[in-house]
């Protein structure tokens, strides 16, 4: 008798998810990229029979974005997407087409193989649980090595948990919401590149130093690069509007794992954000200053209590009656305002650490790197993601202006901080 | 090897330092091109961009096109007025939107085309009102100026190099041609409608030929160049 075939899954998105949709532009949409780079080139035809042995294991991860008449929803793809060779720039615009024919992109150039996903999809540690489950397999495929499913490698022959395709927000929103940041903030403005070109300049150093010099501030290695970042951009800005009164505050995104909060394994978005920052107009500050502010903001910012307070609103805003009964087009108006104003507006960058990138002992000797990248903001230039991996961090900055004047500022400190910093771009020349 | 500006280590076969843009130069180690950690730069998603804009100002152009002609057959029974917004709409069409199309838009290959879309709406309109003065005054008119303006095209793209003085030597001759076509526009305007001879051709004969004289003799002379360049440079 036949196998009588699956309905394909589908899913309400999660509630950080819903902004995405009706966030993105024509040029523009919120996606990430997690790469692993071999010891050798990857060969093409192995990736993907990796991605189809993976795809069924993470049906919420291999979806695509559809609409209904008052919701987006995600429903899983049929057949994974074919492997595609890289182009000479990451995170090449998800277009509204794309994204409904499959919402994640799995690449390789060389000896790299990437995975892109569009933010609704799922957040950092979502993305890199499926990119080491892919790489996993990919390993076991081309090197006959047995793989052990560990540090987030998942089984393949288990079924996905109930808990892995939970919206976590629903379940943890607590009564009290907190007011939504609306101060007016910094934002960088350089000549953008005609063609969108995404410029992405990554610095490599050494974690055992970065960790090293952290401690000494007392600080987290997060707190010490988010206060690099802002030392950068509190001199660009003071380049750029001479007048210190006329300056504005430089907050800079730190998104946050609610996983390490609240508990949980959701494959979904599971983050909020802490806007950490540094007002000019009260003077000139040292680099242990910032840093000292930074660690102190965000010890009293990520805590179980204020970040519940920071997503909560969100949550009640879907359950908003008058807001559910709303067709999509209408929503799609509502949350682009939102967007525009609350969403992008309160901070400067990003800066998304997915920490320390830790492996299976057996499929490390042939991983040299795993690097994180996000896609810049719809009306900022720049953004970072950094990781780190067997004793490097990997600080991967990317620009859409042509300029590289934050680059330049940020490395050029590591360097005088006493890093040995290694530099690679996709620098047109 | 290092930037020697902002003190980091640089990918191998880097042609430049990425953060400040510094050549990378050392006397005593060759560099070899390596490559870079992403595939080589292509322009492989302008083509979509290219032609999106086209594409909806084609659409733009189609609306009121076929809005006029429903109108004129629902009030006339035919065509009786919207042939003129058709044929204008063609005109403009050819010249805005058709070059969009393209990636390589050539002037020598759309100039002529652009001047033959204005021809054809020339040709519409006497024929729609009677009248007989396309081909005695309207083609060798039109056909003219277009030939006048395709010679300074070809030249001042394929012959002449950017911000050469002989420049001069194109321009003033047309401007010079430009004056004695109007001594041709008014012979043609007496054959074609009986219209005796005023002979106002000859003033801007006079202007225009004194402008492409003055423009041949600055070019004939090195002198004069060099005191008009002293004199108006920017």
């Amino acid at each position: 008798m036949p196998e009588k075939k699956r309905r394909p899954l589908w899913l309400r998105l999660d509630n950080a998810a819903l902004i995405f949709p009706a966030a993105q532009r024509r040029h523009w949409s919120n996606a990430f990229r997690i790469s692993f780079t071999f010891k050798d080139p990857v060969d093409p035809f192995l990736l993907s029979e990796a991605l189809a042995h993976t795809a069924p294991r993470f049906p919420s991860v291999m979806v695509r974005l559809r609409r209904s008449t008052f919701w987006y929803f995600l429903e899983e793809v049929p057949e994974p997407p074919a492997v595609r060779e890289d182009s000479s720039r990451p995170l090449v615009h998800m277009r509204r087409r794309d994204v409904r024919r499959c919402a994640v992109r799995v690449l390789y150039y060389r000896d790299r193989m990437a995975v892109e996903y569009f933010h609704s999809v799922t957040d950092g540690t979502g993305a890199l649980i499926f990119a080491k489950t892919l790489a996993a397999e990919y390993v076991r495929l081309a090197y006959h090595v047995d793989v052990s499913c560990t540090e987030g490698v998942k089984d393949l022959s288990e079924r996905p948990k109930h808990e892995e395709l939970e919206d976590s927000f629903k379940k943890h929103a607590g009564p009290v919401a907190a007011p939504r940041d609306s101060l007016s903030v910094y934002r960088y403005k350089g000549v953008p590149e005609k063609d969108r070109f995404l410029h992405v300049t990554l610095g490599m150093i050494d974690s055992g130093l970065l960790h090293e010099k952290s401690r000494a501030l007392g600080a987290t290695v997060t707190a010490y690069l988010t206060a690099l970042l802002l030392d950068a951009l509190l001199e660009l800005q003071a380049e750029q509007v001479p007048l210190r009164a006329r300056r504005k505050n430089v907050k800079v995104q730190i998104p946050v794992n609610l996983r390490k909060l609240f508990g949980g394994c959701t494959m979904r978005n599971f983050v909020a954000v802490a806007n950490i920052g540094a007002d000019p107009r009260l003077g000139d500050y040292t680099f242990p200053e910032l840093v000292q502010i930074v660690h102190h903001e965000m010890q009293l910012a990520i805590t179980e209590k204020n970040m519940r307070a920071i997503f909560t609103p969100n949550v009640k805003d879907e359950r908003n009656l008058i807001l559910k009964a709303a067709p999509l087009f209408l929503k799609n108006i509502i949350m682009r305002a939102v967007f525009d104003t609350v969403g992008e507006r309160v901070s400067t960058m990003t800066l998304s650490n997915l920490g320390n990138v830790a492996l299976p002992k057996e499929m490390e000797p042939f991983v040299e790197r795993v690097e994180f990248i996000i896609g810049p903001q719809s009306s900022g230039p720049y953004n970072m993601g950094v990781t780190s991996f067997h004793g490097t961090t990997f600080l991967n900055l990317v620009r859409n202006t042509t300029e590289p004047e934050l680059e330049e500022k940020l490395f050029t400190r590591l360097v005088r901080l006493g890093f040995h910093v290694r530099v690679e771009s996709n620098d047109r020349g | 090897m290092y930037c020697i500006k902002c003190g980091v280590e640089l990918q191998e076969g880097a042609a430049r330092c990425p953060l400040c843009g510094l050549k990378v130069y050392h006397p005593e180690i060759k560099e070899t091109p390596a490559p870079g950690p992403y595939p080589r730069y292509t322009e492989e998603d302008l083509r979509v961009k290219r032609l999106f804009v086209p594409f909806v100002l084609t659409v733009i152009f189609l609306i009121p096109l076929v809005i006029c002609l429903l109108v004129d057959l629902k009030l006339n029974g035919g065509i009786v007025w919207s042939g003129y917004v058709a044929f204008g709409l063609l005109t403009l069409w050819v010249t805005v939107c058709l070059p969009l199309f393209f990636r390589n838009r050539n002037p020598v290959i759309f100039f002529p085309i652009q001047g033959a879309a204005v021809l054809l709406l020339t040709l519409y309109i006497c024929l729609k009102t009677g009248g007989h003065w396309f081909l005695s005054l309207s083609f060798p008119v039109g056909g003219a100026l277009i030939l006048i303006i395709e010679t300074v095209i070809v030249l001042l793209r394929y012959v002449i190099p950017r911000g050469d003085y002989r420049i001069l030597y194109v321009l003033g001759g047309a401007v010079t041609a430009v004056g004695l076509l109007c001594i041709l526009i008014e012979f043609l305007i007496h054959v074609t409608f009986r219209v005796p001879m005023q002979w106002w051709c000859l003033y801007p004969v006079a202007v225009l030929g004194l402008l492409g004289l003055s423009m041949i003799l600055t070019a004939v002379f090195p002198s004069l160049r060099s005191a008009l360049h002293k004199k108006f440079f920017i």
